[in-house]
């Protein structure tokens, strides 16, 4: 599941991260990661295909053929009222887990 | 269908069919090629960014078929929940537009229900009564066993002692013969007496039943025996009400009319004996020692178990063979009577037989129920149609913006679906609100059973089911119209125009609603006449104030008929003394009351004729106001007086019918006679002292058989009516009967009243099996005529809108008014015509069925047949005065000027 593995589980947040502000087609997903996190997508970036197939499948994605700004047909994806919840639920989640990392790292030896 | 690469996708998402391979590989294929082209944007060649595009993408084809496996799993789920989704909108879609058209909503779903709640009520009735099974193990074995003698015209006598002695155990097809006979009876300890339904029963009665107790057990065999300690066995309702349901109750003293006897066992919860539901079951003692006379009185009814796999048709066999092998070894004055009677016995089905007397009527009142569920689906047939036709053109539209014929079916067919669902739901719901209402109309004709009726019943859902397919097959009559239409004529011509054959089908409608109105309409004519003819019969007695009321002073406290008769001196002056009683009386019956004496007479004189049967007549003890209190006038001679008592000479007053008989010339007064079929040589017999007006004693429909009068003070009995006619209507009758228990309970405390008898209820009750199917016919066919002229009224509206301009053409080229409204008229008299001589038809195919339903009355009287016929016409010309109207109104330069 979403979440089991660093990996796995930090794309699933940048995906629906990257949809708060409107529907994307992969692609654009894809791109969005790349900026904001160049390290994730690296070894394929096709490993974001099977991921937005498996959120939708899981209810958190919507998906709908739609055009493209250059009248292109392209399969665009939408946050599902479920997809908020977990993205808000795994980000203060996620928050919690930096903010225990971040202080182990920042102790100093009593 | 499109076929260029795009629409097709934009489709997909309503598309259930979807492509999934295609998709996914549509998907990664943009991604490529954007990806490309920024890669070109940041200055690469063409070819090497797309080379490396796919480079950076990774394994595509591993990619794809994991997309594709996610994605199918999505598509299947999402294909169900489309299903759902469109068949929810669909209702959704339908329930809007029904909603936005009230009034054909309206009247579509108060059709069905209506007629839907008639059939689930009269079906329920039928179950409950007819259908259901009885409360015993096996009912189909149980048997009624009664003899016959149907040369004097006795077709139901009871059974005897000497006739369980001669049958049990002597006939291979029966298990067990059981006598019983149905009484009231004075139960508990005194001050704490109540009156109970009671049976005096063999103990093999209990194996009839094939029961087994709840507590205890039942009669022992040996009960049957003269000489025994009493058993009784008694109900779980009086168990519950009397001993808080104890299990200790088993080997307690119950006195039953104050005699002690032990319980014996408690009869299964719920259990009622079908007619008569008894808490009391006493034992019958059978000694076969006891004098002749009581051994052959048939005064028993008997019923019996068949052997497993026995048939009554069998056992009937069985039965003529014993009766004609027993009959040497009886006396001689038993095989005169049996031989002169015709003697038999017959065997029929216990259920058959509760039901005889009311199973036709029942079937008959479902039937009736069934054809308004008929007319109501023809009714709704036709408004479908109308409507239909109404809205062609926004479905033609719809048709060709591309939704296809079978979507608008579909639609059509979901709107059918809702109003079914909706008009038979609340049909179902209304028929169990009104059942409480029909079984009340029904308490007062003492049906049995009928107290036992709920709603339900596995043939009442088959009939649902049958009446839902109905209403579903009805309401879908828009469909077939839109099947036969060519939408895109209907846009073409612009308006919208039904072809002529919808005509023709509204019109077959009109006829079906017609016949089915003529034949409820018959059926409740013949009703209304019969009722009438019966109404019309002189009862010879006044009903009406008088009420009666049953006391029977226990042996143990009035040993003797002096005893008895000075208590019922003293209860006589305290009913007299009572303010606003005009006449009180004793007597040992009361007409319409269920409880017969008969016996034939001797008339001094005068030989019976040899080898001829004496006819019986009723037998009555009367104190000497009878005839003031009921109003039968003195024809001659006079009524008894109190000086008519056991000191002076035996006398007798007969009813005209017998003095007519014996004596024709009018000289029965000072006459003698003797009662039996035998006088001794030393019976003094009676002298007649009056002649009075013969009256009616059980049913208006029975032949006069006359009726003798004695004195009660002569002819004591232990059982006796107070009958009382009380000035006042109304409540002045029961008032009358409370201040008479207060009286009789200071006379003795332990006396109870009981058996209150209104004798115009009971009157009108006798009626009853007539005047309830008269009432529900009558709503019937009320209904029937109602949705015959709706419909009447819906063909010619809408004939009349269609052919506005021909109309007016018409009137502009010089028609007169009379004339257009004429020919719009005659093609609903032809159809009128059609269904009233289908209705002639139907309802003479009836007739045979409601022969024995109707009095006075012939089922295909003429008269009727036209009344009926009539009375729809005129219902027909009242609703086409409106649409004809209308047509004669037409304005012609505005219809003209419209084109």
């Amino acid at each position: 599941m979403a979440g089991s593995n660093l990996y796995s589980g930090t794309l699933d947040l940048l995906i629906l991260r990257s949809l708060v502000w409107g529907p994307l087609h992969g692609y654009g997903i894809g791109r969005w990661i790349r900026k904001s996190s160049s390290e994730i997508l690296k070894v394929e970036e096709g490993a974001l295909y099977p991921a937005l197939h498996r959120l939708e499948k899981a209810g958190w994605l919507k998906s709908e053929w739609g055009m493209t700004e250059r009248k292109r047909q392209a399969k665009f994806y939408r946050l599902s009222k479920q997809g908020q919840q977990h993205l808000h639920a795994e980000t203060s989640r996620w928050h919690e887990h930096a903010g225990a990392v971040q202080a182990v790292l920042a102790a100093e030896r009593s | 269908m499109a076929h260029s690469r795009y629409p097709k996708r934009s489709l997909r998402i309503t598309d259930t069919q979807a492509d999934v391979p295609r998709d996914v590989r549509d998907e990664i294929e943009f991604h490529l090629e954007m990806r490309a082209q920024e890669l070109v944007d940041q200055g690469w060649e063409p070819e090497a960014a797309r080379a490396e595009a796919r480079t950076i993408f990774g394994d595509r084809q591993r990619i794809e078929q994991q997309c594709r496996a996610l994605s199918q799993q999505v598509s299947r789920r999402q294909r169900l929940v489309e299903t759902f989704h469109s068949f929810f909108s669909d209702i959704r879609h339908a329930l809007r537009y029904l909603c936005a058209h009230p009034s054909y909503f309206a009247s579509v779903t108060f059709t069905l229900a209506l007629a839907m709640s008639l059939v689930t009520a009269a079906s329920s009735v039928v179950y409950g009564v007819v259908l259901r099974p009885l409360p015993f193990a096996e009912p189909d074995r149980v048997v009624t066993v009664f003899n016959n003698y149907p040369k004097v015209g006795a077709l139901r006598s009871k059974n005897s002692f000497q006739n369980y002695l001669e049958r049990q155990h002597q006939l291979d097809s029966v298990e067990d013969f059981a006598l019983y006979s149905e009484q009231t009876r004075s139960v508990g300890e005194p001050g704490a007496v109540r009156r109970e339904f009671s049976m005096t029963v063999t103990p093999s009665f209990f194996r009839v039943l094939g029961i087994h107790p709840r507590l205890g057990s039942f009669l022992a065999e040996e009960q049957i025996q003269p000489g025994q300690e009493r058993q009784v066995v008694i109900g779980s309702r009086l168990w519950r009400e009397r001993f808080g349901a104890s299990s200790e109750v088993i080997g307690r003293i119950l006195p039953v009319d104050g005699e002690p006897h032990i319980i014996a066992g408690v009869m299964p919860e719920g259990f009622a004996f079908p007619g008569w539901d008894a808490q009391i079951w006493l034992p019958q003692v059978v000694d076969s020692e006891v004098a002749e006379r009581r051994l052959h009185g048939e005064n028993f009814k008997m019923f019996a178990r068949l052997q497993p796999g026995a048939t009554v048709e069998g056992a009937q066999t069985e039965m003529d063979l014993r009766n004609a092998a027993a009959l040497s070894q009886l006396p001689s004055e038993i095989q005169t009577r049996r031989s002169s009677g015709g003697f038999g016995t017959r065997i029929v089905g216990f259920h058959e037989d509760l039901v005889r007397d009311v199973r036709g009527w029942l079937l008959l009142l479902l039937a009736g129920a069934v054809f308004v569920l008929v007319i109501a689906c023809v009714s709704i047939s036709g408004l479908q149609l109308i409507h239909t036709t109404g809205r062609l053109r926004d479905l033609a539209t719809r048709f060709v913006l591309g939704a296809s014929r079978l979507r608008l079916w579909r639609q059509l067919l979901t709107e059918s679906l809702v109003l079914a669902v909706l008009g038979g739901g609340a049909g179902i719901a209304l028929g169990a609100f009104s059942l409480g209402w029909w079984l009340h109309r029904f308490e007062t004709w003492e049906i049995p059973r009928i107290d036992e009726v709920s709603l339900g019943g596995p043939e009442m859902i088959v009939l649902a089911a049958g009446a839902f397919a109905a209403m579903v097959a009805s309401t879908l009559m828009g469909v077939f119209a839109v099947s036969r239409r060519d939408l895109f004529a209907v846009m073409r011509e612009g308006s919208a125009t039904p072809p002529a054959s919808s005509g023709r089908w509204q019109g077959g409608l009109v006829a079906a609603q017609v016949t089915v109105a003529m034949v409820l309409l018959v059926g409740a004519a013949l009703m209304i006449v019969s009722l009438r003819n019966l109404l019309a019969i002189d009862l010879g007695f006044e009903e009406r104030s008088v009420v009666a009321a049953a006391i029977n002073p226990p042996t143990v406290r009035y040993p003797n008929p002096e005893a008895q008769m000075s208590l019922f001196d003293a209860v006589l002056a305290e009913a007299a003394s009572m303010p606003g009683v005009r006449a009180v009386a004793l007597t040992s019956r009361l007409p319409f009351s269920e409880w017969d004496e008969m016996t034939p007479i001797v008339a001094e004189g005068q030989r019976r004729d040899p080898g001829g049967v004496a006819p019986n007549h009723h037998l009555s003890a009367v104190s000497s106001d009878f005839f003031e209190a009921l109003h039968i006038p003195t024809l001659q001679g006079r009524t008894f007086d109190s000086g008519d008592d056991r000191s002076a000479q035996p006398v007798v007053i007969l009813s005209r019918e017998v003095a007519r008989r014996y004596w024709p010339e009018g000289e029965a007064v000072g006459k003698k006679l003797f009662l039996g079929s035998e006088p001794g040589p030393e019976d003094p017999g009676f002298t007649v002292v009056g002649v009075v007006g013969d009256i009616v004693q059980e049913h208006v429909t029975e032949t006069a058989a006359g009726a003798i009068y004695l004195p009660l003070r002569q002819f004591p009995r232990g059982f006796v009516r107070v009958v009382m006619s009380v000035e006042g209507a109304g409540g002045a009758g029961g008032v009358a009967l409370e201040g008479l228990r207060e009286r009789l309970a200071i006379l003795d405390t332990e006396l109870p009243l009981f058996w209150y008898t209104d004798l115009e209820e009971r009157v009108a009750t006798s009626l009853m099996s007539y005047r309830l199917p008269m009432q529900f016919l009558s709503l019937f066919a009320a209904i029937a005529l109602f949705l015959a002229a709706v419909g009447v009224f819906g063909v010619l509206s809408r004939s009349v809108a269609l052919r506005s301009k021909e109309i007016g053409i018409r009137l502009a080229l010089g028609s007169s008014r009379g004339a257009v409204c004429s020919s719009i008229l005659r093609g609903l008299i032809g159809f009128v015509s059609v269904g009233l001589v289908a209705g002639v038809g139907v309802a003479l195919a009836f007739s045979r069925i409601l022969g024995h339903l109707v009095y006075g009355v012939s089922t295909t009287e003429p008269a009727v047949f036209a009344a009926a016929a009539l009375v729809i016409a005129a219902v027909a010309a009242l609703a086409a005065v409106l649409p004809a109207q209308r047509a004669g109104r037409i304005d012609p330069v505005r219809v003209l000027a419209s084109e």
